[in-house]
């Protein structure tokens, strides 16, 4: 609860005139300090009722991005008037309430994870906007959120390659499907595969695919969120902007984290992959082992 | 050009208020303020056409000129409000002189100005909370110096105004946020639906208020007992009266006591009562009539004495000793107390009364007994050995003065207590006071046996007041006295019907067979209390005669069979509560003798059935609530969604016709379709749809609502 200045300014008042009142023995002060104080009364206890009647439940998008904004389907029922709310956790701005309905905010998630309850902040000073009554509410999300984190440009760390057997390590690299960069004849030595039979037959001519150069090899990108808790985010962020540079260049990711559940190791195919995959990572344990022979590229929170 | 560009900052223009509602609700609380005030007579004849034009030309510029920068305004405005304050210092200067309540006047007048000048600079919210508050400094004035009910008409629509103001600052402050939930298109801006939704909550608001303010006005205090702060005193014309000293009322007509001297004629007023003369007739019939003749701002009751008379001759009270002291030009007047009064050792607080004449009254200076200061603007005043004071002129209607009483705080106990007899009395008190003409036996004889067993004066009084409760009636239809007649005999063992005067005088009488000090005195009772004015309204029929008893070290004290005064140390600072409900039994139609019966019956039944409605309400309510809260949610995101894609929802419209006028790209019918079979199955089915369902409904309305 929380006085404004003009509900001090009218307590000293009331208190003056029935001061007066005493002193003058005037019945209209009488009336007016009555007034005076209904009004006080009405201003400090219908907000707390207002607020009691407010229900609110929140839908959450299926991912977000830590810092950057994401729309949440808030819906107001009971006695959803003149009041304001807010989404406090993750933070977004006021909007008021008319009454029972459903909106859109926008909050800003702050950190990276799965959400899987917000904080709503409502306030009232309704009907006279002197005191204000302040509820937080706990709102489940019927469908969690899951939080990625923000990629991040910077210095890649080091590509470690723990290639042991190169024999192994190439069995290990799987080739990139082929790319065709055009057709062109036939020169001894071109491999039978490569050979166009459907040209060769439109051309009357042996016909090849000219192949694009060689094939990507997948990158292995251990994610290791033991440490200080915002290196951790520095590290996820930076990952997440490493997986998403790679999968720009057609580089297949392979990422190894750990979750809730224990240590995963698994492709990502697309940056809402990364997200999610870095959401629900945790700094609980240590992340999964790739293969001997990967690619690997190691992001960690800590020094270690 | 610093200084320009600092003031400049200084008195930047807030953001300026949009809202005409909450300007006009503004304007009409400190128009009713402003013209409550003026109707008080507080501002100079010149002042008030410039409230009545000035605040609503103010207002009027402000709302025009709201988003221009202000600062010529302001400089004029602040230029004239300290010419403002300038003349009040001059009026004060003048009038003050420890009277603070002359200076009432110019202050009224400094906040009148002060609000028409304001009203020129009134951009933003904030400057109308101001100009709404400052209102309240006029209503507090007005207040302070409204005798009159008709004050309340005023302060009903300052309240009113002043609740719908703050009610619609406050949701002009939010209606700076965006909404969680954009509103529908407009029916209309005259749509009587949409003004109703809109004005419904004001109007329950501020009935809420009302009722609040009113369940809050019966238990706070009653208005407090005036303080010598400022005594009012005003006299209104004043025609001299042609003896100085002497006693003139007017509306007595050829019963004038001052009318031998000025030849004036003329029939008896019907306010006029005949004990405000040198004599006291009681073969005299007939009482005055419901004029209001005074208010009385005071915080106590108690009777509001003129005189008193001391010799009986059977048929007439006089006053047996009329040589008069005057005290000259003092303020106040300090009034010597009688010669008995010195022996008095029970001194009480004193009670402030102020007595506002709305009749002529006689040149008589009422107040509760005993008066010890007198406020009053004039040379000299006259007083009587009895203690009654005699102005030298006429009081008029408008006529307004003070007199601060002293009431030794006695009690029951206390006068029980006080010793029977004078050590040494004044000369002449006693043979003044027990003075009787030859009194008929039997009355002697009936006041020694009905207060034989009576140890004390007080229990005699008591007995004596009880046997004329028990065996006489009071009417005013009473018989002509016959002639030659005793009026206490005939009264006593003849009529036993008889009015104040009849009662007052057997009691006095009979007291001083028993040679108990008494005598008769006459006056006003206190009349009814006026709840919001704080004052006594006394009629003419509220002029009274009553006994005054003397008891050694405490003084005159008033008996009275008929009338209920308390004694001072017994008697309380009204409450609010039964002052409402006495004044408006006073103004309700006679009460069948059945009704409160009846009412009392019927309370406990129509209690009931509230009780009983409310509850099968809210249960219902609740229900709804529960069964609205998923499914009316999916309705409302559905609506929502839907507008997004340029298709409101009609009112006529069901939930299918509505989607199958959808068109988005988003989501193809069948899904929308499927997901208004659900939502129809839950709110209509009464059978709880499974988890899936809703979320297929959810995804439906997420992919709607996105656009894809």
């Amino acid at each position: 609860m929380a006085l404004t200045r003009p509900f001090a300014v009218l307590v000293g008042m009331t208190l003056a005139i029935h001061v007066i009142s005493r002193t003058t023995g005037s019945g209209w002060l009488v009336v007016v300090v009555s007034g005076l104080g209904a009004v006080l009364s009405l201003s400090t206890f219908l907000p707390g009722l207002a607020l009691g009647g407010i229900r609110v439940s929140v839908q959450a998008p299926a991912d977000a991005v830590a810092g950057r904004p994401a729309s949440f389907s808030v819906t107001a029922v009971g006695r959803a008037r003149a009041g304001k709310l807010r989404l406090a956790a993750p933070s977004g701005d006021w909007v008021r309430l008319d009454g029972p309905g459903t909106g859109q905010l926008t909050a800003r998630p702050a950190r990276r994870g799965i959400v899987d309850h917000v904080d709503v902040e409502l306030r009232s000073a309704a009907p006279f906007g002197l005191v204000w009554w302040r509820r937080r509410l706990r709102v489940p999300l019927e469908r969690p959120m899951e939080v990625g984190p923000a990629p991040l440009d910077g210095p890649s760390p080091p590509i470690v390659d723990t290639g042991m057997d190169p024999a192994a390590g190439a069995a290990l690299a799987q080739p990139s499907p082929e790319m065709v960069r055009g057709l062109r004849d036939y020169v001894p030595g071109d491999p039978r595969r490569l050979v166009s039979w459907a040209a060769t037959a439109r051309h009357g001519r042996l016909i090849v695919k000219d192949l694009e150069g060689p094939a990507n090899t997948q990158l292995t990108l251990v994610v290791d969120l033991r440490g200080d808790e915002t290196a951790a985010e520095v590290a996820a962020s930076q990952a997440a902007g490493l997986a998403v540079a790679a999968l720009a260049q057609g580089t297949p990711v392979l990422m190894a984290t750990a979750e809730a559940r224990g240590p995963v190791l698994g492709q990502v195919m697309s940056p809402l992959q990364v997200s999610r995959r870095l959401a629900r990572a945790t700094a609980d344990g240590p992340p999964a082992v790739p293969e001997p022979g990967a690619r690997v590229q190691i992001v960690r929170a800590g020094g270690r | 050009m610093r200084f320009v560009e600092l003031l400049k900052r200084a008195n930047a223009n807030p953001p300026a208020e949009e809202s005409i509602a909450l300007r006009v609700s503004v304007f009409v609380a400190v128009m009713a303020a402003a013209l409550g005030l003026v109707s008080q007579g507080a501002a100079a004849e010149a002042l008030a056409p410039a409230v009545l034009l000035g605040i609503p030309a103010g207002y009027v510029c402000s709302h025009m000129a709201r988003h221009r920068p202000g600062y010529l305004r302001k400089a004029v405005v602040a230029l004239l409000a300290a010419l403002a304050l300038a003349h009040f210092f001059s009026a004060a200067a003048e009038v003050g002189r420890g009277n603070l309540t002359e200076l009432r006047i110019p202050l009224a007048e400094l906040f009148l100005m002060v609000q028409v000048l304001h009203s020129f600079d009134l951009p933003a919210r904030r400057d109308l909370l101001f100009s709404l508050l400052s209102s309240l400094a006029l209503v507090l004035v007005g207040g302070v110096l409204s005798t009159s009910p008709s004050f309340g008409a005023y302060l009903a629509v300052w309240a009113v105004a002043g609740v719908v103001s703050m009610l619609l600052a406050h949701r002009s402050q939010l209606g700076e946020l965006p909404p969680l939930v954009a509103s529908p298109a407009s029916s209309g801006a005259g749509d009587p639906r949409s003004i109703w939704r809109s004005a419904r909550p004001v109007a329950a608001t501020t009935a809420l208020a009302l009722v609040t303010a009113a369940g809050t006005f019966m238990v706070v205090p009653a208005a407090g007992s005036p303080r010598l702060l400022g005594a009012p005193a005003t006299v209104a014309s004043g025609a001299a009266v042609p003896f100085a000293g002497g006693l003139s009322n007017p509306s007595l007509g050829a019963g004038d006591p001052a009318l031998s001297s000025t030849g004036r004629t003329g029939g008896r007023a019907s306010f006029g009562y005949f004990g405000f003369a040198r004599s006291l007739d009681l073969s005299a019939r007939g009482r005055p009539d419901n004029s209001p003749v005074m208010r009385v701002r005071a915080s106590r009751p108690d009777f509001w004495r003129g005189q008193s008379f001391d010799q009986w001759d059977g048929r007439h009270w006089k006053i047996s000793d009329e040589k008069t002291a005057v005290v000259r030009n003092q303020a106040p007047f300090e009034l010597p107390p009688p010669p008995e009064d010195k022996f008095v050792q029970y001194l009480g607080t004193p009670l402030v009364q102020t007595f506002y004449l709305q009749r002529p009254q006689p040149n008589v200076i009422f107040s509760a007994y005993k008066g010890d200061l007198l406020f009053l603007p004039t040379e000299a005043v006259f007083t009587l050995s009895d203690g009654t004071v005699r102005t030298g002129f006429e009081l008029d209607a408008g006529t307004v003065y003070t007199v601060v009483s002293r009431r030794p705080r006695v009690t029951e106990d206390v006068l029980r207590g006080a010793p029977s007899e004078l050590t040494a009395p004044p000369p002449d008190f006693l043979s003044r006071y027990t003075q009787l003409p030859s009194v008929p036996s039997r009355v002697r004889e009936l006041a020694a046996e009905v207060t034989a067993g009576s140890p004390t004066v007080y229990d005699k009084v008591r007995a004596l007041e009880r046997w004329m409760g028990d065996n006489t009636t009071y009417t005013l239809d009473i018989p002509p006295l016959p002639e030659g007649a005793d009026a206490v005999e005939q009264f006593l063992f003849a009529d036993r019907r008889g009015f104040c005067e009849q009662i007052a005088t057997s009691l006095v009488v009979m007291l001083r067979s028993l040679g108990i000090p008494a005598r008769l005195g006459v006056g006003y009772t206190p009349g009814e209390r006026d709840p919001f004015t704080g004052l006594y309204q006394v009629r003419a029929r509220n002029a009274h005669a009553w006994a005054e008893v003397y008891f050694p070290n405490v003084g005159w004290q008033v008996f009275d069979p008929t009338a209920e005064v308390p004694l001072a140390g017994e008697s309380a600072a009204p409450a609010t509560a039964p002052d409402v409900l006495s004044f408006l039994s006073g103004r309700l139609p006679d009460i069948p003798r059945w009704a409160p019966v009846a009412t009392l019956a019927t309370v406990p039944v129509v209690l009931a059935g509230i009780i009983a409605t409310a509850a099968r309400e809210w249960r219902r309510r609740r229900r709804r609530i529960r069964s609205r809260s998923w499914a009316a949610a999916c309705i409302e995101r559905l609506e929502a969604a839907g507008a997004k894609h340029g298709r409101r929802m009609e009112r006529w419209e069901t939930m299918s016709e509505y989607v199958a006028a959808l068109s988005s790209p988003a989501v193809a019918q069948p899904r929308l379709r499927s997901a208004v079979a659900v939502l129809e199955a839950e709110q209509f089915s009464g059978r709880p749809v499974d988890e899936e369902q809703r979320r297929q409904v959810e995804r439906v309305l997420e992919d709607l609502a996105a656009g894809k």
